[in-house]
């Protein structure tokens, strides 16, 4: 069985020069598992098509993301990645809608013709699965929050009202290990707090995540008012808010 | 003079040309008033697939071009910039809904609109946010009993209302159709609106535009010429309606205006010729009862469109109507519209066939055919690439007809049309790829 990644330490000082040149010719030899791999999943009747990407990351770590056409899903993060010499294992949760329940993995081994060849696990079933390199990876990384302009970290605070229920917001955002991130709180007929984990901030536009809950708040930010207007989501569930931003000590009214 | 300057400036003119004209394939049909016209020629013979780009949903949008890159939208939510070389994700942002409307460009920015009831303007280069316009909701065309679907006396949303109305770009404001019945006029530098026009029915169409005139059609029946500084009604044409199972109904097509006539097909089974300054019929083209969805394409004074039923692929005297070719078959069903490239016609039909035809005569010069068409999984197929209704349609009951039209599309449909741009042509399948055929 060929090697996904060649074994360290046993390589002669010849094949070392050899593996030096190959790598010299740059991105026309397989750099093992590196790449873009695309085949199906054989769930029967209804073949699962699968374009898994693998890289490394810039700090030599492997990484990747999935696309399932026809599933409406493109660039699902490969969790719990395992790269090893001839074989490759991950979870799909992000891919599949209740994946945490799911719990659907994939595990493949190199092929003599390249290939991948393996299972994917999905509900307590398993099937066979098989990918074949189509190019270079492009792997889907997950945007990095913002960083937060001065005018938009603070203290926020707004109203919004979902089947007659009115709700008061509270928003704290703050820059933390130098990424936008912050807190929620919501008051209705019960309080939630939710950590806000994604904070995209553009020119004119704030898009706000709390991912846990998929809660999320976005508008125009005008700096100079010190407004942000637009609305919350949450699934199929919209409203409008308007977000005032607090001096410092001023209490929301 | 030595040759060397003389060839630089040839380059140089040449390169100017090519520039200008790709940088009008920037909104669907290629321009505002929809021509539907390439400026640079196309492929006339198939050589290979130079890239395909796999997204997570089915792909109704037709590209876009802008330096270099397509652009385009997905059905898994996404819209996309994607280096037209390489076939690499330069950006991709996400919306709340199928992005099932074609982007259009205007400086720096792209427009779109999603299924999440949103026109959406991205910064052209990062893909960023910029603003967001919410229309009262979308949702697709629905009646009772529609098509002929049972129980009759139940609404059926329109399975094959595949389409969402693609922004035109004209005077400083995005002009679109909602699933809420209005056309829509938003400032594109700010995305306040500036008008709205309410029609009596969905409008997934999109917008032609010419002196002064927005044209748009709507499943009401009517295609309206709307003023396009303030959104007053300067004429609407009444076409066809069907009271009784609403297939013979309503404009999915979008119009093409040229030489101060408006062209547009119907779902009540006509192309249309209309007068874009009164609105008065000038020619119709009868197509047997065959919804034409397919947006005519318009050039040196030939129509060409096609059909879905009948699958037929036409190109009519611009003047008169009458034939100037002998309508040829287009093996299945035509949503996409034809793009005109130099000599070639190029068609994408719902059986997963990318046609090319030659402009002069029609015969189809080359054929592109999905790997899910050549895999034809259940039949979905006949022999002769028209679809195994039969096999389909099992029966008129609403939920049995849905997944029939789904399944039709599992060859990989070419609902969107082709764009034509550097030497390759580029659309987007129901097989969620996006293909670079050269």
């Amino acid at each position: 069985m060929p090697a996904l990644v060649p074994r360290r330490g046993r390589a002669s000082k010849p094949a070392l020069v050899a593996l030096g040149l190959a790598a010299c010719a740059g991105a026309q030899a397989a750099p093992g598992a590196a790449g873009r791999w695309e085949g199906v999943a054989d769930i029967p009747g209804r073949p699962l098509r699968l374009v898994v990407d693998l890289d490394r990351d810039a700090q030599g770590r492997w990484e990747g993301s999935a696309i399932l056409p026809g599933r409406g899903v493109k660039g699902a993060r490969l969790d719990a990645l395992a790269v090893g010499d001839c074989d490759v294992r991950f979870a799909l949760t992000a891919a599949f809608p209740g994946g945490d329940a799911l719990k659907p993995q994939l595990a493949l081994a190199c092929q003599a013709d390249g290939s991948l060849a393996g299972t994917l696990a999905l509900g307590g079933r398993s099937t066979a699965v098989s990918l074949h390199r189509s190019g270079a990876a492009q792997v889907d990384r997950p945007a990095p929050s913002s960083v937060l302009s001065p005018a938009l970290t603070g203290r926020w605070t707004g109203r919004y009202e979902l089947g007659g229920v009115p709700r008061e917001v509270a928003l704290t955002l703050a820059n933390r290990d130098g990424l936008g991130g912050g807190q929620l709180v919501i008051v209705g007929k019960r309080t939630t707090t939710l950590a806000v984990d994604q904070v995209t901030q553009g020119r004119e536009f704030v898009m706000l995540r709390a991912s846990a809950a998929d809660f999320r708040i976005e508008g125009r930010f005008s700096p100079d008012e010190g407004v942000i207007d637009g609305g919350i989501a949450q699934g199929p569930f919209e409203a409008a808010i308007v977000l005032h931003r607090q001096a410092a000590g001023e209490k929301a009214s | 003079m030595s040759a060397r300057p003389l060839h630089s400036i040839a380059l140089a003119a040449l390169l100017a040309l090519a520039s200008s004209a790709v940088s009008a394939q920037e909104m669907f049909r290629g321009d505002a008033a929809h021509h539907g016209t390439a400026a640079t020629a196309a492929p006339r013979a198939f050589h290979r697939v130079r890239w395909t780009f796999p997204t997570g949903g089915r792909v109704v949008s037709s590209a876009v071009w802008h330096d270099g890159a397509v652009l385009f939208g997905s059905d898994d939510g996404n819209i996309y910039a994607v280096d037209a070389s390489t076939g690499r994700q330069r950006w991709m942002t996400h919306t709340g809904g199928p992005v099932a409307s074609t982007p259009a460009v205007s400086g720096d920015r792209v427009f779109a609109v999603s299924y999440d009831g949103r026109l959406y303007a991205l910064d052209v280069r990062s893909g960023e946010v910029l603003w967001k316009f919410a229309t009262e909701g979308e949702r697709r065309f629905e009646a009772k009993g529609l098509h002929g679907m049972q129980p009759r006396t139940q609404t059926f949303a329109d399975m094959y209302d595949v389409y969402l109305s693609s922004p035109l770009v004209v005077d400083g404001k995005v002009v679109f159709g909602s699933g809420d019945g209005h056309v829509y006029a938003v400032d594109a530098a700010s995305g306040r609106l500036a008008w709205k026009f309410a029609t009596g029915d969905v409008v997934h169409a999109s917008p032609a535009y010419a002196d002064g005139l927005v044209v748009i059609g709507s499943w009401d029946g009517r295609l309206y010429a709307l003023d396009a500084a303030t959104g007053m009604q300067h004429w609407a044409f009444q076409a066809g309606v069907d009271p009784l199972v609403h297939n013979q109904q309503g404009f999915q097509s979008s119009a093409a205006i040229a030489d101060g006539v408006v062209y547009v097909g119907c779902r009540d089974g006509h192309l249309y010729a209309v007068d874009l300054r009164t609105g008065a019929p000038k020619w119709n083209v009868d197509t047997e009862g065959s919804w034409v969805n397919s947006s005519p394409g318009v050039a040196q004074g030939r129509v060409y469109f096609a059909t879905s039923d009948t699958a037929r692929y036409h190109v009519v005297d611009a003047a008169t109507g009458r034939p100037a070719q002998a309508p040829g078959s287009t093996q299945a069903y035509v949503f996409g519209s034809p793009t005109i490239a130099g000599d070639t016609v190029l068609l994408g039909v719902l059986n997963g066939s990318l046609q090319a035809r030659d402009r002069a005569d029609g015969h189809v010069l080359w054929e592109f055919r999905t790997e899910a068409a050549k895999a034809n999984r259940d039949w979905v197929l006949a022999a002769d690439g028209r679809f195994n209704s039969g096999l389909l349609f099992a029966s008129s009951w609403g939920d049995v007809s849905a997944e029939g039209a789904r399944r039709q599309e599992s060859v990989g449909s070419f609902y969107a049309t082709p764009l034509v741009a550097d030497g390759a042509v580029f659309i987007g399948s129901a097989d969620s790829n996006v293909y670079a055929i050269e």
